[in-house]
Order: C-alpha cells, then structure tokens, then sequence
C-alpha cells in the first residue's frame, strides 16, 4: 500500500466541495494530486501523521477550462497546465502564460497539475506566482455562503493564509503589454527553478508604465522589487534601460544565503531586462 | 459526517483498454496499485514512485500521466490505456515494433512508459522534430542511458504511422 488509507471524497459541484470543506475541517484537497500525492507517501515514510479526508476537485466541471469574459481571461483553478499551455486565448493574448506553463516539470506532470493546485499550495517556489503578481491577476476563492476576492500579490504575502476553495484566476486583458519570464535552474532538464525574473510594462508611445519586476529567489514567496518598478516608470525607449534596472537592483534585499547566488542574480536580470528589450523592438 | 471510515470501499468502473471493469475500490488506492495488483496488468512498471521517472505512466483520455500519483478513482469516467492494450494478438503496434527495430530496448523496464508516450505525441503530432520529441519525453528516464537509439525509435515509428496512414 503506497497510502495512508483515507475517507475520499468526490463531490460534483463547486456548492457540495464548499459545504465538504467546511464540515471537514481538517480536510486535505486534491486538485491534480502532483503535490499532495507525493506529500502524503511522504508523511507515511516518516512516520507521520496523514490527513483523514480527502476532497478531490476532479469531478467538478465549473472550475476547469479558460473563458473571456468581458475585459478578463478567466482561468479555471483546476485547469492543468498543458491546457493552459496549448490554449489560443492564453497564446492571443498572455503567451508568457505558456512559456511558464512549459517550462513546469515534464510533459506527465503537465497533464495532470493544475494551475489552481500550482497556486494554493504556496510553496514559495512555485513558478505562476511570480507571473501572476507582475500580470495583476485576481484569485476568487469560494466559502459556504460567499464569494471572495483577492490578488495574486496579497495572497503570497508571506503571512496570508488561504481561504476557502480556489475557483478561479482572472487577468485582466489590457493593450501592448510586454512580458518576459527568465528561469534559471541548476539542470536544463526537469528541475526547480533557483530564480525566477518577471517583468511586465505596457508600452505607450515609447514609454514604459505599469511596471512590475517580480523575483522569487527559491527560498521566500515571490515579491515585486519596488526599487526597480520606480526608477523604470515614466522611462522613455531612448535612456538607459538597463542600466537603470541593473543599478537599481539590490541584491541584498533577497534571501540569497551566498555570493555565488548574488552573481546568478546579477547575470539573469541583465539577461531579463535585455530579453525585455529584444521583445520590445520585435514587436515595434 | 462520518470522519473515520477508512475502509470504506465502493463500485467503481474503470475504462481499462476500451474494457470495462468493475471493481471494489477504496479511496486510497492508485491507479498503479489497481493495475498491477487488482488487474494483473503489471506491463505498467514500479519503480521510483514518486513521479520522477516516467516507467509508470498511462494514457489517461489520451494524455501521459504517472498512474504512481493518480488516485484510481479520480480517473472513473475516463479512457485509460496501458502498454498492453497497444497490440493485436501476436501483432505489435508500429511503435512498439519501431522500438525493437532500432534497439531501443535494452533492460525494457522503461520501454513501456516510453512507448505509451511517444503514442500520445505521435497522436497529436504526426512528424514530431527532434526538440519536439526531446520535450515530450522529458519525463521519462532510462538507467541504460539509452536515449539516442529511443529518439530515433520515435523518429521510425513516426515513419511507420504516416505510411501506414498512407495506405489505407
């Protein structure tokens, strides 16, 4: 037995998960099982105690899949991340949705983990955060008897503790947004990544607003680095970009524990901000 | 609510090979478990898991999954398909015989969880490139470090499939 043994539960809809989740108060819940699965024969090796319920999100169609709505692009918690990865609205509007989706652990890990699961389990590496904070995004959460809303940014503050059961993540679809996601990882093959560098500007004659510079160094939540979103806002296309984001970038701010990471931060900002560069001009 | 009732079994079906299977599962099992265990259909390997090496993986709806941590009765519903529903009687699968051919098999422990991913690329994917069949099958590892003679086994297999489409 690879297991525990635990009470399984299934519901249908999004109303029965709720009530479930509030009976069970101590109840674990499964979207697509990548983590929890693997956390679970984990505590067993160890010895540890496992949790005695499970609510799995699998059976409820209302909560996968990815919608336009209005000014939004609406992603349901348990969509996975191929999906994500091969759909032509994300490709439309956010492709930097699938190059992180791709760039998650292999293609079986893919199929089945789900961008809700990648998000509500807070590890502080997990690598839609950072891409969610630069993009604005909302995450609704629903309780028993309300609805609730709250972004992406507040929800990896490091305190904040997740409420109810993630529905859905909203980004709202704006015109010349530029994004650009650089993942550095010990191996180029399936592995974790060390860092993660986000940046989003819209671009409005020539000028960058808006701007958002999201780092996760792997060991905190993913934070915006308001130093840089600073000195790059207002910057016209013809001053020193980068240097303006290389000097403003201070790499004791992070919790990077040696000089060696420092470098690594150092070195894949420039090559952030130039990639940013590159799509700026491709796009013109 | 009842919070203690770990034994608590109930009917399930499962898709298994275009076959339907009933059976008298408990909430904790694995699809890995139900298969080898249950089923007897031990074609689909154990081996690290923990969801690291791929020699588990089925095709759940089409899509490569590791059956290690997928519980068995969150695929109730779906189309499941394993190594040994590929062939025919005595006749091999394109892609199974394209493995031989090209000595892609050494120990063969990995060789499942590799041919049933290549199925769910070439479905999709006619004429996969080289970095297309690389990217589709980063989740498999083989101890013989056998890859080369593999990619170019998928590279066959493409091959046969497409002629194989031609004449009929």
């Amino acid at each position: 037995m690879l297991l525990n043994p635990f009470n399984y539960h299934s519901p249908k809809t999004l109303k029965e998960a709720c009530n479930l989740l509030d009976t069970l108060k101590n109840a674990r819940i499964l979207s697509g099982g990548t983590f929890l699965v693997n956390n679970l024969k984990s505590l067993k090796r160890r010895g540890l105690k496992t949790p005695d319920d499970i609510i799995s999100l699998q059976k409820i169609p209302e909560i996968k899949g990815i919608q336009i709505k209005s000014d939004k692009i609406m992603i349901g918690a348990m969509t996975t991340l191929n999906n994500i990865a091969q759909d032509k609205n994300v490709e439309k509007h956010y492709p930097i949705l699938r190059i992180v989706s791709e760039n998650i652990a292999s293609t079986q890990i893919r199929n089945m983990a789900t961008i809700g699961g990648n998000v509500a389990c807070r590890y502080a590496w997990t690598e839609f955060a950072s891409c969610l904070i630069a993009l604005e995004a909302t995450l609704h959460f629903a309780e028993k008897k309300k609805l609730k809303e709250i972004s992406a940014e507040s929800f990896f503050k490091n305190n904040a503790k997740p409420e109810g059961l993630l529905t859905s993540i909203s980004i709202p679809i704006k015109k010349d947004i530029i994004a650009i996601y650089k993942r550095v990882s010990k191996t180029p093959g399936v592995d974790l990544p060390m860092l993660t560098v986000c940046i989003k500007v819209s671009l409005k004659k020539n000028t960058l607003l808006d701007v958002r510079v999201v780092i996760n160094d792997g060991a905190s939540f993913s934070k915006r680095d308001v130093s840089i979103e600073k000195a790059l806002e207002g910057s016209n296309l013809d001053e020193n970009i980068e240097g303006k984001f290389l000097s403003n970038l201070n790499p004791e701010t992070y919790k990077l524990d040696n000089e060696y990471k420092k470098e690594l931060l150092r070195i894949h900002s420039k090559y952030a901000i130039q990639k940013l560069l590159v799509q700026i001009n491709d796009n013109a | 609510m009842q919070s203690k009732n770990y034994w608590y079994k109930s009917m399930t079906t499962l898709n298994i090979n275009e076959k339907e299977y009933q059976l008298d599962l408990k909430g904790h099992e694995t699809l890995l478990e139900v298969l080898r265990d249950n089923l007897g259909l031990t074609g689909t390997k154990t081996a690290c898991n923990e969801a690291e090496c791929g020699a588990c993986t089925v095709l759940v709806d089409n899509n490569s999954v590791l059956s290690c941590i997928i519980l068995a009765k969150d695929v109730e519903g779906c189309s499941i398909e394993t190594i040994e529903g590929l062939s025919h009687e005595e006749e091999l699968h394109p892609i199974q015989q394209a493995f031989l051919d090209n000595g892609a098999v050494q120990c063969g422990f990995c060789a499942p969880g590799f041919i049933l991913s290549t199925k769910a690329l070439l479905d999709k994917n006619p004429e996969p490139n080289l970095e297309e069949i690389k990217k589709s099958l980063d989740g498999h590892i083989c101890r013989c470090g056998g890859y080369l003679k593999i990619f170019d086994a998928v590279k066959d297999a493409s091959k046969k499939l497409n002629n194989h489409d031609t004449k009929k």
